[in-house]
Formats: C-alpha cells, structure tokens, sequence
C-alpha cells in the first residue's frame, strides 16, 4: 500500500551516512511490514538495499547471514554435507504465510526485527545457536545470543535506530543433528508451534521451542533427556503467561502441542 | 445450421469466459480502478466500540485540516435509514452506535492523505452502553436494547410443527439429542469495497460492486429523497460477492458526497474496514433432538436454531426462515417441531451469505442422520435412502415438493461414485487416522416465503433478412460467476446465432431492466429464462422494424408460512446435492486435512459445464474454509480476526487435489434448456460431510464449525472418556 506519510527516501551507501536517528525513521529492508499497512508515524524510509551487504558467506567457522539476505537466496543455499543442520534453513523458510512476492523481497533481518513468535527465522537463529551484530547509532557494534534477541511478541533489543547488520550461525551447531516439527492451521501458514532439536556428537541435547510462546524459549540438557525430565523441564521454562494466544491455538492447545512435538523429537535425537 | 446442433455447440458446452483474459492480466477495471486523483476522496469514520450513545459530534477541527471539502454527519442524510428489508441500518450514526463498524461522519477531502488525517481529528464523545454479545443474554427480557424502538432484542421467530413430536418421542427405537454451534463466516471477497460517484447530466450516477442493480437504486434514491430515475447504477468488474453485496455498503457514502458536493468521489476500503464494515454470515446455536424406529425410518425432527443476528436486520428474517425450513435436512419426516430465533447483538450484522442458512441448519440436520445410522446399525446411505424426499414428498411445512425432485438419484449417484473412487478408510498410522463422511443438502432457488420472484429482459434484433446484430438487456450482476456469457448463451441458441452476435447490456440500472439479484442460485434459472423468452418473442417479430421484445418472467408463487405451524409453500425450486469427503486426522493435533471430495449436483442443464464445475469447485474452497480454518471471532463486540493474517482462509495448497465434480442434468421442467441453480449447493452438506468422516476416522463427533484443532482433539478425548467408562 501507498505510504502516504513518506516524504523522504534515503539510499545511504553506508549505514554510518545515517548518524542521527529521530522519531518518523525506518529502516527498508523488504518491505513486507512497511507496506502492509498504514505507518502514520513514518516520514523518512532509509533504503538498505543500498548497502549491498553480501547476502550469504559461508566459511568453515559458519555462516554469516546479512540482514538484507532475502529468504529466496537464504532457501537456494546449499550448506556443505558436514553441516547436519544445514535442512533447517529451508524448514524454516518454507514456514512461512509468504506469497511469491514476499518470498523474493522478504529478507531474513526483517523478519527477525519483526520478532513476532510464528517468525520462522527467529526459530533458526535460535535454534542454531546464532550470535547477532548489531549497529547502534551512536556506538561502537555489539554482538547479542540470537537467545536473547527477542524479548516478547513484537519486542526486541533493538534501541531506536540500532541496526541489525548480520546473524552468524556457528559450524559446530551447524554440524549437530537436529528434529523439526512444526504446526500450522493451514499449509504453509503462520506457525502455531515451532520446535526444534539438535543434538551434538557428545550427546548434549538443546530444545528451542518457538510460536508456542511469546519469545523463544531454549531447553539444554546434558545426555538426551527422559520424557519426564523433558516435560518438567518445559514446565519449568514456560510460566502460563508465556504461552501465546491468538487465533491460532490457546495457550493450553499450544502446550499440548509443545508436549506433543517434544516427545517425538526427544525421541528422534535419540535414535 | 439446425438449432439442435446450435444448442449442443452453445448449450452444455464449456465456451471460454470472454472477460477471463482481462481479469488475469489485470486489464480488467474494477471499482478501485476507476478512481481519479481528481476526485473527491472520502474516508469514513468509524465508531470503533460497539454499543454507546452519542453525545456529541466535533467535526470543526476536521474541517480546518487542509484539503478538507465537507464533513458529513447524520444531518446531512435526508432520510437517514435503509436495509434490503427493515430500514433500521443508519448511513451515519444519529443518536447511537450499535456495532464497532458503525459509521459515524464521513470526511470528503482533495486528496486520500487529507481525509484520512481529518477523520482523524473528527471527535465523537461517546456514553459507553452495556454491550450484547451473547445471542442467550440478548433475548433474556432484562437484557439492554440493541434498538431501543423495540420491545426486546428478538428480531424474529419462525415457527414449523408437523405431527406430534412428542409422541413420535415417546414410541420411537432410538431418540438423539445434540448440541450444535456455528461461527461467523467473512466472504472474503477478493476486491474490497470500492467505488466511485459522479453526475452525468442530472442523474446521479453510482459505480461500484453489488448484487442488485435495481435494489441498490432504490435505496439511495430513498435515503437522498430522489426520484428512482434520477439515480443510476453501474457495475464496474466485480471480484467476487457471494452475498456479501447484496446489502448496501459504500455506495450510499459516495452518492451523499457526490449529491451534496456535486462533483465526482471516490472511496476505497482497505480490508480491515471491509471486514468490520460488512455483514458477516449468521452464527447460529442449534439444538436438535431426532428419533427413529429400528425399521430405519426417521419419525421426528425437533430443532431450536437461535441465530445472532448483530446490529442490524439485513436479510436476517430471511435467512432464519431458510434455516428453520431446512432444519429437517432432504427428509420427508411425519413428525416435525422446529422454533428459529435471530436475535439483534452487538456483533457485526449478519446477512447474506453463500447457502443462506442452511449450511448451519444441515450441519446439524445431516450430523443427526448420520447418528441415527450409526446408533441403528445401519449403513448412512441406506439410512438416508429410506428416508429421503420424492416426487410428491411433503416437506416440514407440509406442502408437497415443487416437481422434479431428485435428491435420490443424486444420493445413489454420490454412493456409486463413492465406491470407484474412495478405496481407503481407516488407520494409517496410530496417530494419522483416516475416514470417509457423506451428507447430502437441498438449497432452495429463488426468492421465498411469498416474495415474487420475476426477472425482465430485453432482446432486440437488427438486420434485414437475417439477423445481423442482437441487443440483449438485463439488468443481472456479473459476480465473477459467469453470469452474463450464459445470458449470451441462452440468447444465441434460443436465435440460432452464433455468440458473438449478441451484444449485451448488463450492467446499468438505466439501460438494462430489472433481473433481480444475483443470489439464491437464481439467475440463470430466473435470468435466463427471461432471456429466453424474450428472445423467443423477439423472434416471432423478425423480420420487422419493432423485433424487440421485453419479457418479465415470473416464478411459480410462493407464500409465507403460517404463524403457528409454519405451513405453506415456501420455495418453488430446489438444487439437490449429495457429498462425500475422505479426511486425515492428526489425532495428536488435532488438524484434520480434506483428502479428497466429490460433490454431486442436479442442475438440471449445465449451460456453460466449465463454469459449473468452476462454481462447485470455489464453493468447495469456500466450504473447506467454513468448515476447518475460517474462525472469525468477536469478543464483546470486538472483531479480533480483521486480517487475513489472523482470520485464515484456505489456500490452493489446503484444497485437496481430488475434488470430483459430479455434474447431473435431469431437466427441470421450468428452467431455460432445463437448468436449476448450482451456486450455493456445495456448501451446503460440507460441514457435515466432514463432521460425519471425522467421526469415521476417530469415533469422535465433533458439533462446533469450524472444526479446529482443539476442538477435534477435545472430541476425541471425550469419547475415549466415555469408551473407558464404558470399558
């Protein structure tokens, strides 16, 4: 839709061109939540595409994300064999309620920003144990868990004008095996539960448990848990506040379903 | 060429769509297309709570904005009310809101950006009134007013007894009591509301989407005080309608702009405002309470249906009389009691909608069928075979069938076609359980209960020696279904011509007569045999300067029911549909995908076999969302699904691949070239149909549509509840 309020489009070649953040500043990634509905407060779009950060860098410690990557290039990836995880990046990709025109401009950054729970690459950072930089304005760069990126439905880190420049997902949680399931009420639609496994050659076990609860929450366990152990230990972690609710599931059908999924992939790591 | 061989190439055959190249190249102008920066931009303001009186409205700091043209108030509405049948819908709030997407000003400005920030600035002090969300807590005789002109929130009571239900009761092998409840359903429609207004000379012109041409004149010329002729309407490309345009929505906005400015306007909704400005499809509670004997003959249906109506009357008195009506499914039962109530909340109004009622009524109807089969040991089909309508069939209102009934053939049709194409029934794995249901519907055609149905045409023939050119007039609504090529159609072949030689003019209220409403599956039963009336009296005038002929046909009469017992003759035609659908349920989860459909369908003649398999189909899609994902809520009159990011449509990847379309053609002897109605028919036995599988699949039944995750599994969990205490 039209952004009526714009008056200003900036295309910086450098992030540091934009020094001073105020109020009726946004960052244009790909737009998918800017231009889908009206953004009365916005004045001044600040286009990154500019920036030509390069989309994917695949190195042996990892895989460097820019924030700009969209979630086509990250789908067309191939990881290299060594890395077990490497299907958790379509998984994730194909999580999405995404016609063909969000799929091709809808970037990975934007996504993780939007920090909704059903964001599916909020999931895959997690999940792979990403680590995050981020440019504040007025500062030098800081680096944040992908754990604790997302602090609530739609609530992050992020100060006012503080960019998130890339998310590198490490080799050794690339290369661990994981599970993944995951529930919507429609084919390719929003997720009600996001769950993913991995577990390391060692044996140590990690759960992260997303669009079930309002931010991501992640289980560690030394070994491979019981089934009792893994129900006490989701308990434990999910006070009832913290299971969302919306339309696509009530916070007791989403604890089910987190019962539900993390059995199986309890029971799929250990195999 | 000999008319026969006309009638096979034209009649039957799948002739392309002439607009479908427009329509997916987007070269196609819809409403929204014909808005012009120059026009006046309108932007309504909306009340946003649901229940409040107003105490004031402050426009002056709108008014003072920059670009800013008018505000418009309820002052500023000569005649502030209107409605397809009571008048109780406000343009613009006066004295109270009664639902969030009630309007209260509406702000004309130069340009989009204008608008929108001084509707804005328009300020309305409110006092909050109780709110009525519940239809129970709407009809207790202390609950608030919704209209305060009433004596209470009961907007109607249908009434239907046959027999003695009682004694049916009393004597019966098995008795069955269930409780049933429906939700709203959004039509989705893919072009929100939109139009534009403007004079040509003295007419005020309207141009929009709708459903009713000539009713839609009516009302504006009404609510402006003018004389019907000096307002016109026009259709622009209509995506899509299924009910939902039948009442008036932004149409009587432009034309009060366009009226008091005198220049040209435009308005278009976004698809929040779309959801929370139009009327919904009704919710309904239903209890039922069903008998039969051993012998597999069903001996009494007793059915209460409470409707909730929201603010608004619309067409809900009409709905509620086809649901109460249909409440005891395709069936001739000797014992019948069935009570309907639609009640005003303070929800969004509800109306019109793809079935009218009847997809909630048979969702219980067909559900109880199918319990009774179960409960008797007997196989559904046969169960149904023994009981359903046929030829001379006395209905709940105790009046024989209009000829031409063929649901039985339609079942056994459904049953043959089921045993070909469905192998699988049952586990695929411990968790993943598979089933197949059936059910089976009858939608009227038509309008009912003594509102004449009449539908007028014009056919005009030029040429000397042979036809060279054919105008063809009526007045009927091009929804996306197809309607105007099989006007075409049936005027080709009824001349003998080929179809490019007809040239129609459908879409003006002004040059095209009155066909009536593009709804109740009746306008190519009702439309097109005007159509080919008048060209069957155009023709005997040819050749002749004055080959034009204007006919009105007019349906066999209906009447209205009885007060006390419901009794009369309530609809004159009927399509009759039988479904069977496979399902896998997650009986972890809960989710429940549609394998795969085949849906049955008498429509006496398929003019166009490619549109008729096109509207089985969408209505199949449609269904499917009724059925699984569509869960539109409210709570305390809020709308909380008013995304399609949040209320979830299905999309092509829900829609199973197997869909089997079943077209059957037993000629109705009243219809152009034979054919009925088809439209709605596919929606209405779905629900159950799906209800009747999961049940197959998992023992489980499940009674609240749409059947969510939740939902399914808590079935599921109470019937292995009772298997234990059983056990």
């Amino acid at each position: 839709m039209n952004l009526n309020t714009v008056k200003d489009l900036k295309r910086p070649k450098s992030a540091d061109e934009i020094r001073q953040w105020r109020d009726g500043y946004a960052w244009l990634a790909g737009g998918t939540w800017l231009f889908s509905e009206q953004q009365v407060h916005v004045d001044t779009l600040i286009d990154l595409h500019t920036l030509k950060w390069p989309a994917l860098t695949a190195g042996k410690d990892g895989l460097e994300i820019a924030a700009t990557c969209r979630i086509a290039e990250l789908y067309d990836f191939k990881p290299p064999k060594e890395w077990r995880s490497g299907p958790v990046i379509g998984e994730c990709c194909r999580s999405f309620l995404s016609s063909f025109k969000i799929w091709n401009e809808a970037t990975v950054g934007g996504n993780l920003c939007m920090s909704l729970p059903a964001s599916p690459m909020v999931s895959l950072v997690v999940a792979l144990e990403g680590i995050l930089t981020l440019w504040p304005r007025d500062g030098a760069p800081r680096e944040v868990l992908a754990t604790n990126f997302v602090t609530g439905n739609h609530q992050n880190v992020l100060a006012p004008g503080e960019l998130l420049r890339s998310i590198r997902l490490p080799a050794e949680a690339l290369s661990k095996n994981f599970a993944f399931r995951r529930s919507s009420l429609t084919h390719l639609g929003r997720s009600a539960v996001l769950l993913i496994g991995t577990r390391a050659p060692a044996g140590d076990v990690i759960l992260t448990v997303t669009a079930a609860t309002a931010h991501p929450v992640q289980l560690r366990f030394k070994g491979s848990p019981s089934e009792a152990e893994l129900r006490d230990a989701i308990d434990s972690a999910v006070p009832d506040s913290l299971w969302f609710d919306d339309v696509h599931g009530s916070p007791a059908h989403r604890r089910h379903l987190t019962y539900h999924f993390g059995e199986e992939i309890r029971k799929e790591l250990e195999a | 060429m000999s008319q026969a061989r006309r009638d096979s190439e034209l009649i039957g055959a799948a002739v392309p769509r002439p607009d479908a190249l427009g329509k997916v190249t987007g070269a196609a102008k819809y409403p929204a297309d014909l808005v012009r920066a120059d026009m006046v931009q309108l932007k309504a303001v909306f009340a946003n709570r649901a229940h409040a009186r107003i105490l004031s409205v402050e426009t002056s700091a709108a008014l003072a904005h920059p670009g800013v043209l008018a505000v418009f108030t309820a002052a500023d509405v000569p005649y502030n009310r209107f409605g397809l049948i009571d008048d109780d819908q406000p343009l613009l709030c006066d004295d109270k809101v009664r639902f969030v997407g009630d309007r209260v000003a509406l702000v004309a400005a130069e340009t989009v950006e204008a608008a929108e920030a001084a509707a804005k600035l328009v300020h309305v002090e409110y006092e909050d009134l109780p709110i009525v969300s519940e239809v129970r807590a709407a009809m207790a005789s202390d609950a608030p007013l919704v209209h305060a002109d009433r004596e209470n929130n009961v907007l109607g009571h249908i009434r239907i007894r046959k027999g003695d239900v009682e004694a049916a009761f009393a004597s019966a092998d098995v008795v069955i009591e269930e409780e049933f409840s429906t939700s709203w359903q959004e039509h989705a429609y893919l072009q929100p509301d939109a139009g534009i207004a403007y004079y040509e000379g003295e007419k005020l012109v309207v141009e929009t989407a709708g459903q009713w041409l000539h009713e839609d004149r009516r009302q504006i010329a009404k609510m402006l005080q003018l004389a019907e002729d000096d307002v016109v309407i026009r259709y622009a490309k209509i995506g899509g309608a299924f009910g939902g345009r039948e009442d008036l929505i932004v149409q009587p906005l432009l034309a009060l702009a366009t009226w008091k400015l005198k220049r040209p306007s435009a308005l278009v909704w976004n698809r929040e405002e779309s959801i929370v400005g139009h009327q919904k499809r009704h919710p309904y509670f239903i209890r039922s309470k069903w008998a039969a004997n051993k012998d597999g003959k069903i001996v009494a249906a007793q059915t209460e249906l409470l409707a909730d109506g929201g603010a608004y009357a619309s067409t809900s008195i009409e709905v509620l009389k086809g649901a109460t009506v249909g409440a005891s499914g395709t069936y001739e039962i000797e014992n019948v009691a069935s009570d309907g109530y639609v009640v005003y909340t303070n929800n969004v109004p509800c109306g019109a909608f793809r079935g009218f009622g009847l997809p909630q009524a048979q969702f219980a109807a067909e559900s109880m069928v199918t319990r009774l089969a179960v409960s008797l040991g007997m196989d559904p089909i046969e169960f149904r075979k023994r009981n359903m309508y046929r030829e001379g069939s006395l209905t709940a209102t105790q009046t024989p069938l209009p000829q031409g009934v063929s649901a039985l053939s339609v079942l056994e049709r459904c049953s043959a076609e089921m045993e070909a194409r469905f192998r699988t029934n049952g586990t695929v794995s411990p968790v993943f359980k598979r089933g197949v249901g059936m059910a089976s519907g009858i939608k009227n055609v038509g309008y009912s209960f003594g509102f004449p149905d009449q539908a007028t045409a014009t056919v005009e023939l030029y040429g000397e020696k042979e036809i060279d050119r054919v105008v063809l007039r009526i007045g009927a609504a091009e929804c996306g279904q197809g309607a105007h090529l099989v006007m075409r159609q049936v005027c080709a072949a009824t001349l003998d011509l080929p179809l490019e030689r007809i040239e129609l003019i459908a879409e003006d209220s002004h040059e095209s007569p009155n066909a009536g409403s593009a709804s109740a599956s009746r306008m190519t039963f009702m439309g097109g045999r005007a159509v080919k009336d008048a060209a069957t009296a155009a023709l005997a005038k040819f050749p002749g300067s004055d080959a034009k002929a204007t006919v009105q046909f007019r349906s066999a009469e209906t009447t209205p029911l009885e007060p006390e017992t419901g009794k009369g003759f309530p609809h004159f035609n009927y399509g009759y549909v039988s479904q069977a659908v496979e399902v896998e349920v997650d009986t972890a989860t809960g989710l429940v995908r549609v394998l795969r459909i085949i849906s049955v369908h008498d429509v006496g003649r398929a003019i166009n076999k490619q549109q008729v398999e096109g509207q089985i189909e969408g209505c199949l899609a449609q269904a499917v969302g009724y059925a699984l994902t569509e869960n539109f809520q409210c709570r305390d009159g809020r709308i909380l699904t008013p995304h399609f990011s949040n209320y979830l449509l299905p999309t092509t990847l829900d829609m199973p691949t197997d869909v089997y379309p079943v077209i059957m053609e037993l000629a109705d002897p009243n219809g152009p070239f034979g054919a009925r109605g088809v439209a709605e028919m596919a929606l209405v036995p779905f629900a159950a149909a799906v209800a009747n599988a999961i049940h197959a699949a998992t023992g489980a039944w499940v009674t609240q549509v749409p059947f969510t995750p939740e939902r399914v599994l808590a079935a599921i969990a109470k019937t292995r509840s009772v298997e234990a205490v059983t056990a």
